[in-house]
């Protein structure tokens, strides 16, 4: 036997990357997995290198960043590449779920439940992350946003002054962050290692929705020089991004150092929370609020009801179902669009109306297999 | 089937921790596996909640450890855990290793050069965290071993500037330390995982030294339950030794916010690493030295060229191999004394032939 297949590690690795029977079909929609584990990886490195080089407490953070620009060597690469790496983590993550969601990869729920599990981490990370740097959106975002557990009924104020180390956002607050940003990551790694088990109990689905059992190739080349491919196309797009228009997504109220003393005028977080955060707004009771934005990523979970006995192609043979897909990504980018926009009329009621959109068409995607599976038995 | 032995990823903890065939006759000495997980993961904990306290700056770092005594809750407690945690770590690893010694374990070899890899990441990050509190001992120790890396011909100074980020110790080689102590020890948690995974290929070796496939029993209830009584034990030690003695082994000197401009009269490193710091003094020449330090720990990974092909039992069965093992551990002993007295005569002379009867009995 050869000894890519005999060694009792080695042959672990073998049969993930190379001597895997996948689908002969896949489309580059199935790519984007791949491409998470490329980002994870630069996002582990560009970030392990960054915190030999930063200081958290709240008289130095701030300038430690400065100092990673001008007197570390290639700091100040590190750190666009850092910044602009979790934009991309979130873009293709988006696009990961939407997949799924198209064509009903949710079918196998511990794959799905484990993947909504790494985007709830990975939200919460980036979270952190945004506070280190300590200007004042970092500040203000951690206000706010930490301010949300005051809402949980009796235990509120217990949860937010523990979360705070303090009676506000202060230099126990930052130490914490920095040490739950450095972890989380590791337990995303893990996560990922047990996602990609699972889904290898399984198979990869492909874009047809059938068995793929009677055309299957192996992993390498195929999908491997696929995968590389890409990965050269992304390198491309990323640098270009990061070199031009790194600075893009970055708030300019974030390059003022905190101040406790001064609100800034438009709060807001970075892009790919606009929708959870337009959602928050929208409605105007404080605990609604808050469990409108928990919800809005927790219905992920309830699509682990939709996994039928039938194998289920998801979306694609019903134009019904499709219509639904596309209007939930409409109202996506609507949400997104107005969680940059300041909370005033007539912009609302316009959330209002596109929170109660985005949820209804969230749950008829659940109930769509359940709906489909009892049509096709009844004719 | 029942669910344990089914599922797919549940099964694997079963085929580890539950129905796991073990040798029926393991002694006292096959626990020290166990109690090194527990000591990681108890580092781990305390690691990590004391990195939510902690500023990495040579500014502020000392008062950061200040304040996680006096301003956070418990920060007392887990400080002195950590500490106390650190040397526990090691004498169960120089336990461990001893009876691997004792007893012919190298004989897999994958098991035991992955153990020595996990020895060498351990002492680099004890090391590490050493630096972290940044008082005298903590600046001078990094100035000393840094240093060692300037003996390297050629390429010496280049890499030791580069190391410290600057042109001495200073606050970029702290931040980078706290980096990468927070990192190596997630190193050392999934070479823990290959350890076992390799040792579960083959099978526990067992006191006697035959094969002991005639006479095996199942992990859970036997081992599992020794291993917890012994964590028990462990536990109260651990516990009282922590609470009344946890002062014990901190050196005083790091009571001292660090001083660029002033030497400690005697630096020397923790307990465990005296051996080490021992045999690098007694050598006159500054490489040999440093050479000297490196293979007192590499000598370790020469055993896997003793892996026979025939089951092999170790001293146990020789006299002569089992005075050769003890001759070992006290020359070990006696070299970790000699570490801590000053590097003055009769001391000097004494660690010189310590350091040939070290390598002499290893080979």
């Amino acid at each position: 036997m050869t000894f890519r297949k005999s060694h009792p590690l080695i042959k672990i690795v073998n049969s993930t990357l190379v001597d895997l029977p996948s689908p002969a079909n896949l489309s580059v929609n199935w790519n984007y997995g791949s491409l998470l584990g490329l980002v994870l990886v630069i996002q582990l490195v560009s970030g392990i290198v960054l915190a030999t080089r930063f200081s958290g407490h709240s008289d130095i953070s701030f300038d430690s960043v400065i100092s990673i620009y001008q007197d570390s060597n290639y700091g100040w690469l590190l750190r666009l590449v850092h910044s602009t790496g979790a934009s991309f983590f979130f873009l293709f993550i988006y696009l990961h779920i939407g997949r799924g969601l198209y064509y009903g990869s949710y079918i196998y729920p511990e794959v799905w439940n484990i993947g909504v599990l790494i985007y709830l981490i990975l939200m919460g990370t980036a979270f952190l992350g945004y506070v280190l740097p300590w200007g004042q959106m970092s500040y203000w975002a951690a206000t706010v946003i930490t301010n949300l557990l005051s809402a949980i009924p009796w235990l509120g104020s217990i949860l937010v002054e523990w979360v705070w180390g303090g009676f506000a956002v202060g230099n126990p607050t930052l130490t914490r962050f920095f040490a739950l940003h450095y972890l989380l990551p590791f337990v995303v790694t893990a996560l990922v290692i047990l996602h990609i088990f699972y889904l290898h109990l399984y198979g990869s689905s492909n874009p047809l929705g059938v068995s793929s059992n009677t055309n299957k190739v192996s992993f390498h080349y195929y999908y491997s020089v696929k995968d590389l491919y890409v990965y050269f196309v992304f390198f491309f797009i990323f640098m270009f991004f990061t070199l031009k228009y790194g600075y893009s997504f970055m708030d300019a109220e974030n390059f003022i150092p905190a101040n406790p003393l001064v609100t800034p005028t438009h709060i807001q977080p970075e892009w790919y929370f606009l929708f959870a955060y337009a959602i928050l707004r929208s409605i105007p009771n404080k605990l609604g609020g808050v469990l409108g934005l928990v919800l809005a990523v927790m219905v992920l979970f309830l699509f682990s009801i939709s996994s039928t006995q039938l194998l289920f192609s998801g979306t694609i043979y019903s134009p019904l179902a499709r219509l639904t897909f596309w209007s939930l990504v409409s109202v996506f980018f609507l949400l997104t669009w107005l969680g940059s926009c300041p909370a005033e009329s007539p912009y609302t009621e316009v959330a209002l109306a596109s929170t109660i959109a985005y949820f209804s068409l969230m749950v008829i995607m659940c109930v769509w297999p359940h709906v489909s599976t009892y049509l096709y038995l009844k004719s």
